[in-house]
């Protein structure tokens, strides 16, 4: 009896969780007229492609989507690479002024993204670098909450494994390089999809420091579908558009989805 | 090691990344920022091939598809602002307060081929600010009442003509509702749409001086109760659940509306999608007339272009009489020029009676816009709520609501 309680409710979260992704779907396939019928229709008669063939011709969808997998690849590396090299340094390394400057590090992320936005809009501005790649990557290489996560995970090394290490002879570099990276896998996962979906999901920034079609990511590239002003949006096409944009996303996390949960759990329990 | 090979591949997308972010090209022509849908786009973007055909001036459209009004101010304070702006007359006085855009006036005078007699005098109004004007006009917004002639035809009531009254309305409105199922009239809370009620009463929503708040004056107030009771009171307009989440433009689309308040814009997508016979009328006349807004947009140029001239010779080609018919064949504008708008560019297609969109610009009236115009226009959708679904009188949600407004005012002078 239990058991079925569980199952219901269960399944009432999983429906809760793909009911949004079906209507995407859903609506992609279906013809405008469909989409305002009142009372709703929710499946598409006559099922069309139509609105997907739209949304490749009448905008640059791949040159979008090129983009959106260059800044997240490039501000993904960026954030690992920092991340742990920091983080380790912060968590297994002596050094003057250690706790002071992690400290300034972690509050960074106090700090509202908005009020950082003009300032560094401004700065980008003076560097040349509106409209460039630059703008989207270089602000986005490096942030705290990569380095609390590497710093966390470094910091639960047992110190024996350091100090055999260093009987072997490894100098700190190849500590981290050989023997503590490869053990921090769960968080490099964790961080990777956590960079990842902000970088392919983030609007405010790239809509303001991209100018031309060349350089933009697909979420900007998708405002262009939504209608501004008061005319009426076309519902299918910007569903058709958006459900090109999700499937990168749905893969990264399903691919490094083991690593993640792994990663979530890792430390629970002291060992 | 397993995991080298992964960090290496990672450093050296970083390094591909970084390589190929480098130097942008930097055009030599002018910038210009436009917001709008895609569709408006491909309008625009000939007519940009063109000037460039003509001048050998390229031009870089940076299309802001969201968020217009806030990436230019970031554009100013960056220093990056584009030559030329297209730019509605609610966000000008904005701009044009922090010195912004150009005064064109000067220009106009010593260019012969841009005559002012050319555009509507209430456009030129709409885009100038403390006496001088700021954008060359591309289109005339205001509002007119769509009707579905078919319900009209069904429940054998006269489709609504000039110089008809609210006690028309609400005469032929029982006849054109079925509860529950159709009603005579749209209702919308954004402000844009209920403020030629308050209008036609003769009352306004601030003061002509933009000194305070009028809405708690008796005409702008029974313009309000007007308003509200078409919903609360006589049902010939949907409440919020029964609208549901469907906007008015949709339920209007799909013949549930016999008549409801709009602008030019959605005559495109009524072309487009709508498959029984619909027309424009006039707004109704109240005590003080038929009074609805006299909006426009129009192109600005930078007070801090560096190619003033070359700014100039675009915003005159965006003007000229063939631009303008370019923007007003897709049904999307009411022209800003009298030769436009008397052309077949105009006036051949459906609506039959598109002449009511020039008709009505006589006794037009632009939106009063103060400098902190967005900040009322949020007051006014968020204050106004509970009124709109009956749960506060009008009477009492205006009294705070006004003395807010009244700060705001006071603030921003």
């Amino acid at each position: 009896m239990k058991r079925v309680f569980s199952y219901a409710a269960l399944l009432l979260g999983a429906l809760a969780c793909a009911a949004p992704f079906a209507l995407l779907i859903l609506t992609s396939l279906m013809t405008y007229q469909q989409t305002i019928a009142y009372p709703p229709e929710w499946l598409p008669r006559p099922l069309t492609l139509e609105n997907y063939y739209q949304a490749f011709t009448t905008s640059p969808l791949l040159r979008y989507f090129g983009n959106s997998v260059l800044v997240a690849a490039a501000t993904v590396s960026g954030q690992l690479a920092a991340g742990a090299m920091a983080g380790f340094a912060f968590a297994r390394l002596r050094f003057g002024g250690r706790s002071v400057l992690f400290f300034l590090i972690l509050a960074t992320m106090m700090v509202p993204v908005q009020v950082n936005l003009v300032p560094l809009f401004a700065l980008v501005a003076r560097f040349g670098w509106v409209d460039s790649y630059w703008a989207l990557i270089v602000p986005d290489l490096a942030g705290a909450f990569g380095v609390f996560l590497f710093r966390q995970w470094f910091l639960n090394l047992p110190q024996e494994l350091e100090d055999a290490a260093r009987i072997d002879g490894c100098n700190p570099w190849q500590f981290f390089w050989r023997i503590a990276l490869p053990t921090a896998l769960p968080a490099i996962a964790t961080l990777g999809i956590f960079q990842f979906l902000a970088s392919w999901n983030t609007f405010m920034w790239p809509l303001i420091v991209t100018n031309s079609d060349a350089i933009r990511t697909l979420p900007v590239g998708l405002a262009a579908f939504r209608a501004s002003m008061h005319e009426t949006t076309n519902w299918p096409l910007l569903m058709a558009a958006t459900s090109v944009a999700i499937v990168p996303a749905i893969f990264v996390f399903l691919a490094l989805q083991r690593f993640f949960l792994r990663g979530l759990m890792e430390g629970a329990v002291k060992g | 090691m397993r995991h080298s090979g992964l960090i290496s591949l990672l450093v050296s997308w970083l390094v591909v990344a970084l390589v190929s972010g480098c130097s942008p090209e930097k055009s030599v022509g002018l910038t210009f920022s436009t917001w709008g849908s895609i569709d408006e786009i491909e309008i625009l973007k000939p007519i940009l091939e063109a000037f460039t055909r003509q001048s050998g001036i390229p031009v870089e459209l940076v299309h802001i598809p969201q968020e217009y009004a806030h990436k230019l101010r970031l554009m100013v304070a960056g220093q990056t602002i584009p030559d030329v702006m297209f730019i509605s007359n609610e966000a000008l006085p904005g701009f044009a307060e922090r010195g912004v855009f150009r005064d064109l006036g000067p220009l106009i005078a010593q260019d012969p081929a841009v005559r002012l007699a050319d555009y509507y005098q209430q456009v030129l109004a709409a885009m100038t600010w403390k006496g001088k004007l700021y954008g060359i006009p591309r289109d005339l917004s205001n509002l007119v009442v769509f009707y579905n002639k078919q319900i009209f035809a069904q429940a054998k009531v006269p489709y609504p003509r000039a110089g008809w009254t609210f006690a028309d309305l609400l005469r032929i409105a029982p006849r054109l509702t079925k509860p529950g199922e159709r009603w005579a009239i749209g209702f919308q809370p954004n402000p844009l749409v209920w403020t030629p009620y308050v209008w036609s009463f003769g009352g306004d929503i601030v003061a002509a001086d933009l000194s305070r708040c009028t809405l708690t004056e008796a005409p702008a107030l029974a313009g309000l109760r007007f308003y509200v009771d078409l919903r609360n009171k006589y049902h010939y307009a949907p409440s919020d659940e029964e609208a549901g989440n469907a906007r008015m433009t949709q339920l209007f689309a799909t013949g549930k509306l016999a008549m409801f308040v709009y602008g030019r814009w959605a005559v495109p997508n009524f072309r487009k999608k709508i498959t029984f016979p619909w027309d424009v009328a006039p707004f109704p006349r109240g005590p003080a007339g038929s009074i609805v807004d006299t909006d426009a947009s129009g192109w600005a140029i930078a007070a801090a272009s560096r190619r003033p001239a070359a700014a100039w010779q675009l915003v005159k080609f965006l003007g000229s009489r063939w631009s303008i018919e370019q923007f007003t064949k897709s049904g999307l504008i009411v022209p800003s020029r009298p030769d436009v708008a008397s052309s077949p560019a105009f006036l051949a297609n459906i609506p039959e009676h598109s002449h009511v969109f020039l008709d009505v610009i006589p006794q037009g009236r632009p939106t009063r816009v103060p400098v902190a115009y967005d900040e009322i226009t949020w007051e006014l959708i968020d204050e106004l709520g509970p009124a709109w679904t009956g749960e506060v009188p009008i009477e009492e949600a205006v009294l705070p609501l006004c003395k807010r407004i009244t700060a705001l005012l006071r603030e921003a002078s």
